[in-house]
């Protein structure tokens, strides 16, 4: 070969190299941009609760796993081919998963139009469909590295393949991230984001057949021209018919018999307008939580009838939620001067665009006044005092609502009620007796109002209703009917009768009993115990066992408590530990990191959320700015494992001459084991020590939430996901080379896959764990224990290993 | 390989057994071996013994096989050795007092109270019910429950000074020994007796209690097999033949029908349903539309459009019914009864409450037309 042709061979697999690369960043743009999208189609789907996000990610972490890990056994030389496959099928199935996210429960369970899912058909649902899309992207990770060694066999640094894949693919995430947050979310919808990721998943493939085939892919005209196709086909995409036809096509398999008028995503969550015979009905992430012009007027007289009758004197009155029936009943009473906030700050503005006569005579009333805004920050910063404090239709069922019903907020509510003044809150009930799936959440609610106000009343209905106030209140049928006779309400269904029956002493005496018997956990903002107790109500209502299941873990939370601490000294004490074996302990400790990330990731999204309410627009930032600590976590770990690498280099220069390792650490004086180690360690004790500061920073939050400019606030969660990020993603690069050290007889692409799996299975455990049973039943004090005796555990047998030399 | 020496081999025995005893516990915690659950319920009536201590329940149209062991469909009917047992006899989980209008029961006493009785478990399973909470429950899982004898329920309905003993809730024919021991005792004490039932109930069962029945609201819950069989866990038939039934045998009988958006609302079945109502049970059998509000697993499902209801009930007044009202509709002007010969105001209700109650001797005040029903 001339040297000439040696040199041009060079440059084109240099071109071909930064080719993958640049794929690369694309694979990890769409796997973060394909997991946000379907991550807010399915909490639509499964009612918006946040708990659900646990769910999803984990699944989508171990799908993921299982990609990478399969992708292994792709026979060498082929796993160019399979790339190209693998990255043009993900372009093809997200927008695919998206449809049929919409129609989820239709396709695959036969549900009827209407049929809420429930946590077992979640589960599998969530499986069916991100399997093909998250399988996919997890084999794009090993496809990428293997891809990457092909092209470049005789480089010195081949064992940074897989390291360098992962700090492109998190790149690529934290890029996607932001632009999600801020330019793709509040503008386009997701079939739309889906189809444009299509036509860039082409090109890209387009562009890698072209460097394989031609070498060389541009002289000059080539890149100008794709660049210019680029634009013309997102372009066509964006504004050509084909986007909206296949997203109302979507709506229509969603909300079937109905017509969508209405479709947006605000920060706060999915809004959707249906229209059907001249009755509209809003839908918020999936749940109709509004009828007009005609809505559930017996609930709403019900509930504004006895909490107005309530109080002597409602003058001042702060709504929260309820526009549509319950403002114009209140107003029925001597009321004068009505506030109303709304969860979704968007609501208010929206029911002024839309076709909503009645809401929008009730709105412009003068003595309405309407905050855009959230009412956790309107009690914390505002001073005016209220007579009644009214939730209406707010149930704990999401962590957004359930902000609302802890402690902390009971605590705001009660420095803003006026002399006499009352809280009265609802939840969801059984009009006939305390039934085991809702006494623990009604108990619970019961409590934690306890905690604050002196007297608390509840009456048990199709909605309890919780009347909290600092004087004794005695409500009974004969106050609230003389209140409603004093203010001449007496000519709808609530009559004295009707008082009677729903203050019935065979109903209303057992059922405060049971209430004042049972002894459930107060709601926290830290341990949003009612959401949990939600969560019983809801599975019950599907898949009893399950609920039976979740019953017997809140049971059993100290055993499950001593057996993962017996664990734990197991693995760390005990001779026949299977992580003795440097080979066993690496994945365990890039697994303990994996758990360790995503529980940050959720916990900072979940504290965000009980602190502001609108992780629904920011979740993209967060995650994004979390993968800008993962992506710069890895490059300070592939600088490590890089100098590792020219250290192991010459070593093997020196072993090649048959003077073994002894002779390198006697010849240059450095023992580069151990620098390795010493770095492994450094980023464990670090992640540990994130465990503590997340606490105090949360209780900071707690106290100061909107006393801080949100700038700030934001920048403090920011910085910390950024930090966590880092110490985290540091994790895999160094363990990568390590693996691939100790394992480079071999192809060292299995320890990588290994680890990728192991760190991915770790995220799914911790994913589930977090969101169904840690956060909202132990709480985030004792989650960040267990978490960091885990950790702990992991920096124990490292550093153990470490000592004797074994990494 | 080496043998373990002692040490070794009694820390894996610890290893094993602390395990074992850990595995136990847990095990015991989560499931437990055996409920304890002290009540031991009555034999059941209605029921046939087969080979290998096999039993049929004969209650309804479900005839449910049952092996030794097992539960019926409706949860609150157990196998124990060859002998059937309700698991519900003497535990009403449900006690309260209502306004008839909530049954609803339109021509029967307006404006009265009485007696509502319920307990745990259903033959049916209606994704859209709104007393799930009892009616999907298993009998065991209220452990709240009081046991209260005939005789108490008695002694409430006398305290409470209602005449009129209610057998709602959850679907009666599911608690039937207990039932038919309170009606017959009730009968003696010049009390009245009403059902909310899904008429699910087999021929057998329904004539011996039907004599002590005073009047009957029966959910016609769609007129296809279809809804019955994918919404509601049942099937049309045996309902329309209980309709018939009560109807020949000269029971009051009053038909709901709750309207769900696209699952049960076409009017051509509307139309059938209505047809079929006036030629087997008579035009002055009371019809109620009701609204549908999201519930139970029909959660994301829209409430029913106003028109819907009230298209419906132009379509039940073309098939010829004279009494069709809707229900739900608080204010709604249809919720009340109008005289079908002079369109006068008879009931003026507003969702459950009475307002006025126009109607003198079973007539109308204006027309003098004949009023079917109940009165005094």
């Amino acid at each position: 070969m001339r040297r000439g042709d040696s040199r041009d061979l060079a440059l084109r697999k240099r071109r071909a190299e930064k080719t993958v690369l640049a794929v690369t960043l694309l694979v990890g743009a769409s796997g973060v941009l394909g997991q946000l999208l379907l991550l807010r189609e399915l909490l639509v789907a499964f009612f918006g609760n946040e708990l659900t996000m646990g769910i999803i990610l984990g699944n989508w972490l171990v799908l993921e796993a299982a990609g990478a890990y399969l992708a292994n056994r792709v026979p060498p030389g082929k796993s160019i081919f399979y790339y190209k496959t693998g990255l043009m099928l993900y372009g093809l199935l997200l927008p695919v998963t998206i449809f049929f996210a919409r129609s989820i429960s239709h396709t695959f369970f036969g549900l009827l139009p209407g049929e809420a899912l429930g946590l077992a058909h979640l589960f599998a649902t969530s499986i069916i469909l991100l399997a093909p899309v998250s399988f996919i992207h997890g084999s794009l990770f090993t496809l990428g590295c293997a891809a990457l060694k092909e092209l470049n066999r005789e480089a010195a640094d081949n064992n940074r393949a897989p390291g360098r894949i992962y700090l492109y693919e998190t790149l690529g995430s934290l890029v996607a991230g932001v632009l999600f947050s801020f330019l793709l979310a509040p503008v386009y919808h997701s079939i739309e984001i889906a189809l444009a990721l299509l036509v860039i998943h082409f090109l890209a493939l387009c562009f890698l057949i072209l460097t394989n085939s031609k070498g060389v892919i541009a002289r000059g005209k080539i890149p100008a021209a794709s660049l210019f196709l680029i634009l013309a086909v997102i372009a066509s995409v964006f504004f050509g018919p084909l986007k909206n036809s296949l997203h109302e096509l979507s709506l229509t398999f969603q909300w079937p018999g109905q017509d969508v008028i209405h479709y947006e995503n605000s920060p706060f969550g999915n809004i959707v307008v249906t229209s059907s015979k001249g009755e509209y009905t809003l839908y918020y992430d999936g749940r109709p939580t509004l009828t007009t012009p005609n809505p559930d007027l017996a609930q709403a007289a019900d509930l504004i009838s006895l909490s107005a009758g309530s109080h002597s004197q409602p003058k001042e009155v702060l709504l929260v939620g309820g526009a549509g029936t319950a403002i114009g009943l209140l107003l029925e009473h001597p009321v004068e001067k009505l506030t109303l906030i709304e969860l979704d700050p968007r609501l208010p503005s929206l029911f002024m665009e839309l076709p909503f006569d009645d809401i929008q005579r009730e709105l412009t009333n003068s003595r309405v006044e309407v905050v855009a805004g959230d009412a956790r920050r309107h009690l914390q910063t505002e001073e005016a005092l209220y007579d009644l404090i009214l939730l209406c239709f707010i149930h704990p069922d999401s962590l957004q609502e359930n902000r609302l019903f802890t402690r902390t907020f009971f605590n705001l509510a009660h420095s803003r009620l006026a002399p006499g003044g009352i809280l009265v809150f609802s939840a969801p009930g059984s009009a006939l007796m305390l039934t085991p799936e809702v006494e623990p959440l009604l108990s619970s609610l019961y409590s934690t109002a306890k905690e604050v106000f002196p007297y608390v009343e509840a009456l048990p209905g199709d909605n309890t209703l919780f009347f909290a106030s600092e004087k004794k209140l005695l409500l009974g049928p004969d106050l609230i009917y003389a209140r409603l006779l004093e203010r001449n309400l007496t000519e709808s269904f609530i009559t004295y009768s009707y008082l009677q029956n729903r203050f019935d002493p065979l109903i209303v005496d057992p059922f405060r009993a049971r209430l004042e018997e049972h002894n459930a956990l107060i709601n926290e903002d830290f341990r949003p115990a009612a959401f949990y107790y939600s969560l019983f109500h809801w599975g019950s209502l599907y898949s009893p066992s399950i609920f039976k299941i979740l019953n017997r873990l809140e049971q059993a939370t100290l055993i499950l408590t001593f057996i993962f601490l017996a664990g734990l000294v197991f693995l760390a004490q005990s001779k026949v530990s299977p992580l003795k074996k440097p080979k066993t302990l690496l994945p365990f400790a890039v697994f303990t990191s994996g758990a360790t990330g995503m529980a940050f990731d959720l916990l900072i999204l979940f504290l965000f959320q009980t602190f502001y309410g609108y992780v629904y627009q920011m979740m993209g930032l967060l995650v994004a700015l979390y993968m800008t600590g993962v992506a710069f976590g890895s490059y300070l770990g592939l600088k490590v494992s890089n100098q590792e690498e020219l250290r192991i280099i010459s070593f093997r220069k020196i072993k090649a001459a048959g003077t073994g390792k002894t002779l390198l650490k006697a010849k240059q004086g450095i023992d580069w084991s151990e620098k390795r180690g010493q770095s492994l360690l450094k980023v464990e004790l670090l992640t540990l020590l994130l465990h503590p500061a997340l606490f105090f920073l949360a209780l900071g939050f707690q106290a100061y939430a909107f006393k801080l400019p949100d700038y700030f606030s934001l920048l403090v969660f920011s910085s910390f996901a950024l930090i966590c990020g880092a110490a985290l993603g540091a994790h895999f690069p160094i363990a990568c080379a390590l693996a691939g050290k100790q394992d480079s007889g071999n192809d060292d692409m299995t320890p990588a896959g290994k680890l990728y799996a192991a760190d991915l299975l770790g995220g799914w455990a911790a994913g589930l764990a977090i969101s169904i049973y840690m956060f909202p039943l132990l709480g985030l004090g004792h989650t960040l224990v267990l978490l960091g005796l885990l950790k702990g555990c992991s920096l124990l047998l490292v550093r153990r290993a470490h000592l004797s030399g074994a990494l | 390989m080496n043998k373990p020496g002692r040490r070794t081999f009694l820390k894996w025995c610890f290893y094993a057994g602390s395990g074992l005893v850990l595995t136990y516990v847990g095990l015991n915690r989560f499931f437990p071996l055996k409920d304890l659950w002290p009540y031991t319920g009555v034999e059941g009536s209605f029921y046939e013994k087969l080979e290998h201590n096999q039993v049929r329940c004969l209650l309804c149209s479900h005839n449910c096989l049952i092996s030794s062991g097992e539960q019926s469909l409706c949860r609150t009917r157990e196998n124990r050795n060859g002998i059937l047992y309700s698991n519900v006899y003497n535990r009403p989980a449900a006690l309260a007092v209502e306004p008839v209008e909530k049954e609803p029961l339109y021509h029967f006493l307006p404006g009265s109270n009485m007696l509502c009785i319920g307990t745990a478990g259903c033959n049916f399973s209606c994704k859209y019910c709104q007393n799930w909470q009892l009616s999907q429950q298993d009998p065991q899982a209220l452990d709240a429950v009081e046991e209260q004898n005939p005789n108490e329920i008695l002694e409430v309905a006398s305290k409470r000074k209602v005449s009129t003993l209610s057998f709602t809730y959850n679907e009666p024919t599911v608690l039937y020994e207990y039932m038919l021991e309170i009606a017959e005792q009730a009968r003696s004490e010049g009390l009245r007796i009403v059902m909310h039932t899904n008429g699910f109930i087999n021929p057998e069962p329904l004539a011996e209690i039907q004599p002590y029945l005073s009047a009957v609201t029966i959910d016609l819950k769609g007129f296809t097999e279809d809804f019955y069989r994918d919404v509601a866990g049942g099937s049309l038939q045996p309902v329309l033949r209980t309709l018939a039934t009560l109807r020949n045998q000269g029971t009051w009988i009053e038909v709901v029908n709750l309207m769900i958006p696209g699952l049960n609302d076409n009017t051509k079945d509307i139309e059938k349903m209505c047809l079929w109502i006036k030629q087997n049970l008579g035009a002055g059998t009371p019809l109620h539309f009701s609204r549908f509000f999201p519930s139970y697993k029909l959660a994301e499902l829209s409430a029913t459009p106003l028109e819907t209801l009230e298209a419906s009930r132009e379509v039940a007044l073309s098939a010829g019914l004279k009494y069709v009202t809707l229900g739900n509709v608080p204010g709604h002007r249809y919720n009340s009864t109008f005289c079908p010969s002079c369109n006068s105001l008879l009931v003026e209700r507003n969702h459950i409450a009475v307002k006025n109650n126009y109607i003198k001797e079973g007539k109308c005040p204006t027309c003098e037309e004949e009023i079917p029903g109940i009165w005094h």
